[in-house]
């Protein structure tokens, strides 16, 4: 991640509340990083919506599907004029209202282990904003192969999970999930979504501006019922098929 | 002896938050998870498959040290410490 050129006067207004926070520095770096977003749902949504506003400089979202009625109660980037439209294409079409500086790139495709490696491209982190374990451990494939980070979260209920991987430091995907839970049709409460998908935003803005520590070697968990946050351990394991050979 | 027991996510729901359990002195962590499984209705189908074994997606932690292997039905159990549940959550 460069930092270079300077920000405008146009830049430094908006970002103006941030700047006092992070310095121009620092949002530079946002300006110039890539971050890749695998799934435009409920956690992609609100991922994307304050990446967006933070000033990362280029966004690629990528999902398959297009905006449901059934949407509506988390997917806070849709409203009822985008039901029928590819979710990445009405999640672009929102962020570069939101923000003329930045640039949003669109995918409408399937997130697996012959196109994951391409559609991450150069990206220099991915959130995992998807919906089943086949497509994360894909992205935990690509992000140990790319040395990048990966951050990933997941809800169900008023449950919900975080955790950063940094391929080669810290427990992947992997290591910490070796077996898939079933899957299918979660039950979801919005603000679940809005929650993770908070943490997650956040866990990319601290690894760009290289500011505070992220939730590495540790899944996090947040339990809405109680308002409360609890951590639990992930050790890397010596024998995981994805990143044992990572140093 | 008494061991503390934890759940997380779905589990929190169906078992109860945290509890504590008496168990008989050189139990296993199977034991207590059987015994875990017996205390409610859907207890056993939400721990075990259809073969019997614990579920392998099933996180399980020991005075928050994570289990693997054999070890997550075999190691000894003493009292006083803290058996956690977590199943993952998946959606998004």
């Amino acid at each position: 991640m460069k930092s270079s050129g300077m920000l405008d006067s146009a830049e430094k207004e908006r970002y103006k509340r941030q700047l006092m926070l992070i310095g121009d520095e620092a949002q530079s770096r946002l300006r110039e990083a890539t971050v890749f977003i695998a799934g435009a749902g409920g956690l992609g949504c609100p991922v994307a919506l304050y990446l967006a506003a933070a000033g990362i400089g280029r966004i690629v979202i990528a999902d398959m599907d297009r905006v449901e009625i059934t949407n509506l109660n988390r997917q806070v980037l849709f409203d009822e004029t985008s039901i029928g439209t590819e979710k990445s294409v009405a999640v672009k079409e929102r962020l570069q209202r939101l923000n003329p500086h930045i640039r949003v790139e669109a995918i409408t495709a399937t997130i697996d282990d012959s196109s994951a490696g391409t559609l991450v491209g150069s990206a220099d982190i991915i959130v995992d904003a998807t919906d089943n374990f086949t497509t994360r451990y894909s992205l935990n494939r690509v992000a140990c192969r790319n040395a990048v980070p990966l951050v990933h979260g997941a809800v169900c209920g008023f449950d919900g999970q975080v955790a950063t991987i940094i391929p080669g430091k810290t427990a992947c995907f992997k290591c910490m999930f070796p077996h898939p839970p079933p899957t299918g049709p979660a039950p979801v409460i919005g603000t679940t979504a809005g929650i993770i998908g908070m943490i997650q935003a956040n866990e990319v803005i601290k690894y760009i501006t290289a500011r505070g520590s992220l939730i590495t070697g540790q899944i996090l968990l947040w339990d809405g019922l109680s308002a409360t946050i609890e951590y639990v351990p992930a050790e890397r394991d010596p024998a995981c098929s994805e990143c044992r050979q990572l140093r | 002896m008494i061991i503390q027991v934890k759940a997380f996510a779905r589990f929190r729901e169906l078992f109860g938050g945290e509890f504590l359990l008496t168990l008989p002195d050189g139990s296993t962590t199977g034991d207590a998870v059987e015994k875990i499984a017996a205390r409610v209705p859907g207890g056993k189908e939400a721990l075990y498959n259809e073969e019997g074994t614990i579920r392998p997606y099933i996180i399980i932690l020991i005075n928050k040290k994570r289990l693997s292997g054999d070890d997550r039905a075999a190691r000894s159990l003493a009292g006083g410490d803290e058996l956690a549940l977590l199943p993952p959550v998946a959606g998004g």
